[in-house]
């Protein structure tokens, strides 16, 4: 089992108590305050050594509970301004992009699971990486990514819509899009927007002023979308074939609404959006397996099947639908981040639908 | 794939034997070998879609082929009597009972030889006048003399049904080219020799090692299936579904290919080992081969 997340006075003690080590180098903590945290003040200093000893260098250390490039940023302004040291932030766990981040800004730092940067060009860069998180998932994963939490709509939303005036436009907004089943579902209520935008603005994706909101990193923002994306939960699938033409199919799909909710798959809509050709057959997420089978006439067949469905009550896949000629396709930020997570491919064909979706965000037009 | 050292003697057989108005329906190994090679082209060059990715086919030097029932029923001297006689003026010897003949290659040893293998079905109530049959051999009854006889094949019930044609180019032995067609069995058919073949040689105490080869032909010509060959087996099934000859059929299917740990699945993988095709995906291939051949196993 993880462990639980550690607060910045764990995170310190764990620091003071012994001395570790990254790669080559020993570390240990030559000084530790108090607390962490004391404004004007470092909350230690590290030494980093190597071949036995002959060679060290000092670090000015904070440690932060949860990586967010809020925190990182705050961080670092409070070492630039207390120590002349070379700064070195520790968080809990460093995933690999983390780490990635640090290297591109020239930050070291470290967390408490083996992973890290020292950075002191040109005479030490070492690099661990690979070590897996020892604290629960949440610690790094904020739960506004997650493709299948109901607060990913409010991320989504801004990439549709880059600025809102306040809270509840944000959540009409939402309303609007969503054609998911709405029983036995959690709706996406103001508390949970509102959780969704503190985590945003904490990540320096979204800026507020007053009640507005504007969008200020897309890029970042997607980023965050893909690496929390998983697919959607299926509670049932049909593999099989039917003889209806498209249009009758459609039209017998758009007469199960709104009881039972049906939607191209995010794989499935590559094609609409991008010149990759899609799967052979149609990939339909639907809300009620067995309904939708009955309307389409379908039977079970692993033999040239024309039909392919996944159950699932996820609000995401349904989220900002887009209808043509009777047909439901999956939104563009769906399509993108199936594509993202699917073959070399579809890998390479998902850059294309991310610098349109980023475009659009900044006001570039429509996707 | 490339050109196999039997094909210009199949060439001339075929060649010869069109020519005499006896067609021969090629099967077995050399058949299926045939098939794939087309199936590939098709693959290629007009992006035919098969059911699964195709393994490689074996080599062969053996020729299995049947002659159409209706050669058998003409009058000798029109039919087998005529055959008998090309056999022999291309150098084919009976080596067993008129239904194996071997023609030596020239230069070769005789380990080389060619080896032509007769097969029939067995006849149907209004064709048994003319023709005697056992367990062992079909022949016409009045053809003393010059007898000719195909080895009795149960399971090629249906091989008269849904016949297709391979493009067959190349040379003959004496460097004669030909450009033609050879009949092949339908894969419903080809499929119920093979299953019966496989389930002979898994319930064998004496294992051959060139038995294993059944199963994993059952595997390809599975998986080099179209969707209008499919939909084709899924109806002969349908029409031969009753039929006392599907038993064997049926019951390979649960002994050997229930699921994909059974032992038919198996020999496939054991067979496929030195194969550098396509994966297999046996999982699919057993849930579609129960799809084909659902109506016989459906309680009546």
């Amino acid at each position: 089992m993880p462990r639980s997340h550690p607060t910045e006075a764990e995170i310190l003690r764990a620091l003071a108590e012994g001395v570790f080590a990254l790669g080559p180098l020993v570390l240990s903590l030559e000084r530790a305050a108090s607390a962490p945290g004391g404004a004007g003040e470092v909350d230690g200093v590290v030494v980093a050594q190597w071949r036995e000893g002959k060679i060290h260098r000092r670090f000015a250390l904070s440690v932060r509970a949860q990586w967010s490039q809020r925190s990182l940023d705050v961080a670092l302004a409070q070492l630039r301004a207390a120590s002349p040291l070379l700064p070195l932030v520790v968080f809990p766990y460093l995933a690999d992009d983390h780490l990635v981040e640090l290297e591109r800004r020239g930050i070291s730092g470290l967390d408490l699971c083996g992973n890290g940067v020292l950075y002191d060009p040109p005479h030490l860069f070492v690099r661990c990486s690979g070590s897996p998180p020892e604290f629960r998932r949440s610690a790094t994963t904020p739960l506004v990514y997650q493709s299948r939490n109901i607060a990913s709509l409010v991320p989504r939303v801004f990439l549709l819509q880059p600025a809102f005036t306040a809270v509840g436009a944000i959540q009409a907004a939402c309303h609007r899009r969503m054609a998911g089943p709405e029983e036995g579902s959690q709706p996406l209520v103001l508390s949970t927007v509102s959780k969704a935008l503190a985590q945003l603005e904490e990540d320096m994706v979204l800026a507020r002023k007053g009640r507005a909101r504007h969008l200020i990193d897309a890029e970042r923002l997607l980023a965050n979308l893909t690496r929390s994306f998983t697919t959607p939960t299926t509670t049932g699938h049909f593999l099989g074939k039917t003889a209806l033409e498209p249009a009758e199919l459609w039209r017998r799909l758009d007469a199960l609404r709104p009881q039972v909710a049906a939607v191209v798959t995010g794989r499935g809509s590559a094609g609409h959006y991008t010149g990759l050709v899609g799967p052979e057959r149609l990939q339909l997420y639907v809300s009620d397996l067995d309904a939708a089978e009955r309307a389409l006439d379908a039977r079970p067949t692993q033999a040239f099947p024309n039909l392919e469905l996944f159950e699932t009550c996820d609000h995401a896949p349904y989220f900002d639908l887009r209808a043509q000629g009777g047909v439901l396709w999956a939104s563009p930020i769906q399509t993108y981040l199936e594509l993202a997570h699917g073959s070399a491919r579809e890998i390479d064909t998902s850059h294309e639908l991310q610098a349109r979706l980023v475009q659009q965000a900044a006001g570039g037009g429509p996707t | 794939m490339a050109n196999l050292p039997i094909e210009p003697y199949l060439i001339e057989l075929v060649r010869h034997a069109d020519a005499r108005g006896l067609p021969l329906i090629l099967a077995g190994g050399l058949g299926i070998y045939l098939k794939r090679r087309a199936v590939a082209r098709l693959v290629e060059e007009r992006g035919r879609r098969t059911l699964l990715a195709l393994p490689e086919a074996r080599a062969t030097s053996d020729i299995d082929a049947f002659m159409q029932i209706e050669a058998w029923l003409r009058l000798p001297a029109d039919g087998i009597a005529r055959f008998r006689a090309l056999l022999e003026e291309l150098g084919y010897r009976s080596r067993l009972d008129y239904l194996q003949f071997t023609r030596p290659v020239d230069g070769l040893d005789s380990s080389r030889d060619v080896k032509l293998d007769l097969h029939a079905r067995v006849p149907q109530e209004g064709e048994r006048a003319h023709l005697k049959y056992d367990k062992v051999r079909v022949g016409r009854r009045d053809a003393k003399g010059t007898p000719l006889h195909g080895r009795t094949t149960p399971e090629a019930f249906a091989i008269d049904v849904g016949l297709q044609s391979l493009p067959l180019v190349g040379v003959d032995p004496e460097g004669l080219p030909f450009e033609g067609r050879v009949a092949i069995p339908h894969p419903f058919s080809f499929l119920c020799m093979k299953l019966k073949a496989a389930l002979d040689h898994e319930r064998a105490t004496a294992k051959k090692p060139r038995g294993e080869k059944h199963a994993f032909d059952v595997y390809l010509l599975t998986a080099m299936l179209d969707e209008a060959e499919y939909e084709e087996t899924r109806a002969f099934m349908r029409d031969f579904a009753r039929a006392a000859e599907i038993t064997p059929i049926t019951e390979a299917l649960a002994e050997l290919f229930e699921t994909p740990t059974h032992p038919g699945c198996r020999t496939i993988v054991a067979q496929a080992r030195s194969d550098r095709g396509a994966p297999l995906d046996l999982e699919r291939f057993t849930g579609v081969l129960h799809e084909l051949f659902e109506p016989a196993l459906a309680p009546p």
